[in-house]
């Protein structure tokens, strides 16, 4: 940690996963492999120098092998493109200029490649002949392959205890590379309270704010900083005082935390004996232990996008895919698991290189974009049906807007089945196929839908979004985000009722679900089954087990007379004040100190 | 030190693969081998196939090749001979799927 004298300095931002991070400042660059800045000691130049050759070593006999495969399979010509690779790795010129760049500015070799490489690039930028510009991924392709040599299989051992991570933007490739026992908090410049990666925060319990204006301008890479998700704040420089004072409260929020963890046994029902099923969200296989650490009933959502983002291949082998869903599954017993089907837009897919789209929301994304992707969706749904074997699972399809979708979907299914049953592999053809409830579309036909899925889904971040026509990651309309908006609630009632005619559960899996308040409104709107992240279940348990249904649904019905999302938040605040305010409310003011 | 101007005939002009065998053949001397674009004055060592790329040169543009060592009259007459003569073959075969 870097000694410093200067004044400690607040910077203010919106707060997205709870918690105090005490921590060292790394700055985390958000494209390419990620790379880190790092500045070395004049004595570690050395060692680094060796670090440097090593890494040109590996990536030679690496490329040489690679080659002497080639043109084994397809003779020379072909493997002629890997000559050009082995040539920039003998480059003296280019080990020269690294090599000037470690010693004169004193910084890890990751950054030096990244710097001389993106200086060639720039050039290559320039070239109005389009297919020598294109050419400019070779060079990318050897940089990469020094800086993943570099970092080897373990890029996140790079990172030290109690580091802050800093970036512009928090992607979700980016968390999974991370070890969240070394990060103790997340800062970015952008981005917002929906954001995946926000959303792994929370699951991981990473304290994180973002939205910082200024953050690159006053941080440096390796500065002492205090990360407040409950504030939603960044401290840089803290003085000793201030170091000692945000301890304490860390002490604090832990021993009320534990107090309530120690319940997680106790059945979850409310004070008038209605049952509800408190599920957890989870993105990362990993986080199976969390279900039976927080009491979870199974897993009501588990979002299969970041198996995808993390995989060697893409798309992950159905190996890979049907190792992990029965992992899950076994994990879960006889409370199951719900697997959403890949939820994300094509541009997210072709990462950095695609055509920035006008409108992501809108566009090629979540069962449209399985739909038109009929083999990479087959070897999902094969890996799915074939873990059922092991384990209850569910399938839900997400951002489904008309019954075609699920009726294409389940044609694919039962297609799948017979594949497999012609292989003679063991799976459970029979599974629940429900559907994400998150566009206005799909509330309008509920009806519809209900008598063709088994399950209903809510997912309240997209349809709050779709609904309101907000985007909650755009601060100049951040605040039109409303959950308790009267037409969220006449959204959520109408599907409630729907499922309820035609017998089939309705569960919420969207970061509603984890908010006491909202949450407590949902149950008095009819549902009975909630998903969150794993952490917040406990609370959540003492909560309703402090409720009474009845005065839930009374409070309920009269919120849904209030034509304002002010007068419905106002009134729902009001009526459940006792409860709210004992016990949620002062796990996050005294975490926010007084 | 001999000094020539070339001109980048080949459609594709200096990518990868052409700057490859560029650096593959300069190795074989021992002279100092320097282009130069006319241009715009961008220097690289022939020797260095990072460098070549980075001139970014594209069919027409002109070069000069500067070479200086024992074996410069030898070194100057071949280099030049491929990059006006060798490549063209190169891009054909490069053009197949």
């Amino acid at each position: 940690m870097k000694e410093n004298h200067e004044a400690p300095r607040r910077l203010r931002g919106l707060g997205v996963s709870p918690g105090i991070g005490i921590g060292t400042i790394v700055h985390l660059s958000s494209r390419g492999p990620h790379v880190f800045r790092m500045r070395i000691a004049p004595h570690q130049v050395e060692e680094e120098l060796r670090r440097l050759a090593m890494a040109f070593d590996k990536a030679r006999q690496q490329l040489a092998q690679m080659k002497a495969k080639l043109e084994q399979a397809l003779g020379r010509d072909h493997a002629y493109i890997l000559d050009a690779h082995l040539l920039m790795l003998e480059d003296q010129q280019l080990i020269e200029d690294i090599t000037s760049i470690i010693r004169t500015q004193q910084v890890n070799a990751e950054w030096a490649i990244k710097v001389v490489m993106d200086r060639i690039l720039a050039i290559y930028a320039d070239v109005k002949d389009d297919y020598l510009r294109e050419r400019g991924s070779d060079i990318e392709d050897v940089a990469h392959r020094l800086i993943t040599t570099l970092q080897g299989d373990h890029r996140h051992r790079w990172l030290l205890p109690e580091t802050i991570l800093a970036t512009e933007q928090m992607l979700p490739s980016m968390m999974i590379e991370l070890d969240p026992d070394a990060v103790v908090g997340l800062v970015a410049r952008t981005g917002g309270w929906t954001s995946h990666a926000a959303i792994i925060a929370r699951g991981l319990g990473i304290p994180a704010v973002v939205g910082i204006e200024g953050l690159h301008e006053e941080m440096a890479a390796g500065m002492l900083a205090i990360v407040d998700g409950h504030a939603g704040e960044l401290i840089l420089n803290p003085t000793e005082d201030l170091i000692a004072q945000y301890r304490e409260r860390q002490a604090e929020s832990e021993r009320l935390w534990c107090a309530v963890r120690d319940r997680v046994r106790l059945p979850t029902v409310t004070r008038d004996g209605t049952p509800i099923t408190l599920r957890a969200n989870i993105e990362l296989p990993s986080e199976v232990d969390a279900i039976e650490q927080y009491g979870a009933q199974g897993v009501g959502l588990f979002r299969t996008q970041y198996l995808f983002l993390s995989s060697h291949t893409m798309p992950p082998s159905e190996h890979v895919q049907f190792a992990t869903y029965r992992r899950l599954a076994e994990a879960c017993g006889q409370d199951g698991v719900t697997i959403r089907t890949l939820d994300w837009a094509e541009s997210e897919s072709a990462a950095d290189d695609a055509e920035p789209e006008t409108n992501p929301a809108l566009g090629l994304r979540a069962i449209r974009y399985s739909l038109q992707a009929p083999e990479l969706f087959r070897i999902q749904l094969r890996a799915i049906l074939r873990a059922a074997f092991y384990g209850r699972i569910r399938v839900v399809l997400p951002l489904v807007s008309s019954v075609t979708e699920i009726r294409r979907a389940r044609e694919l299914l039962q297609a799948v089945a017979r594949e497999l049953d012609e292989e003679d592999l063991p799976h459970q053809a029979d599974i629940p196929v429900g559907v994400m409830i998150e566009v206005p579309a799909a509330v309008f036909i509920a009806d519809a839908l209900a008598a063709e899925a088994d399950f209903f889904s809510l997912g309240t971040n997209d349809l709050i979004q779709y609904l309101l026509a907000v985007d909650r990651d755009d601060s100049r309309v951040a605040h039109l985000y409303r959950p308790l908006h009267p037409a969220v609630l006449c959204a959520v009632k109408k599907t409630v009722e729907a499922a309820a005619a035609a017998h089939i559960p309705v569960e919420v899996c969207g970061e509603m679900a984890a908010e006491p308040l909202h949450a407590l409104a949902l149950i008095g709107l009819g549902v009975r089954r909630l998903s969150m992240a794993p952490k917040a279940i406990p609370l959540m348990k003492d909560v309703i087990r402090s409720v009474d249904l009845a005065l839930l649904e009374d409070a309920v019905e009269r919120a849904l007379k209030l034509v304002t999302a002010e007068d419905v938040e106002r009134l729902l605040q009001e009526e459940w004040a006792d409860v709210l305010s004992e016990r949620y409310l002062t796990n996050y003011t005294t975490a926010e100190g007084g | 030190m001999q000094r020539r101007t070339l001109l980048v005939k080949n459609r594709l002009g200096l990518h990868a693969r052409a700057a490859a065998k560029i650096v593959r053949l300069s190795n074989q001397f021992k002279s100092e081998l320097i282009l130069q674009r006319c241009d715009n004055g961008r220097r690289g060592d022939a020797k260095s196939i990072l460098s070549i790329l980075a001139l970014a040169a594209t069919q027409g543009t002109a070069l000069v090749l500067t070479a200086s060592g024992e074996d410069e009259d030898l070194a100057i007459r071949q280099v030049i001979h491929l990059i006006e003569h060798q490549l063209e073959e190169d891009d054909e075969r490069e053009r197949e799927p």
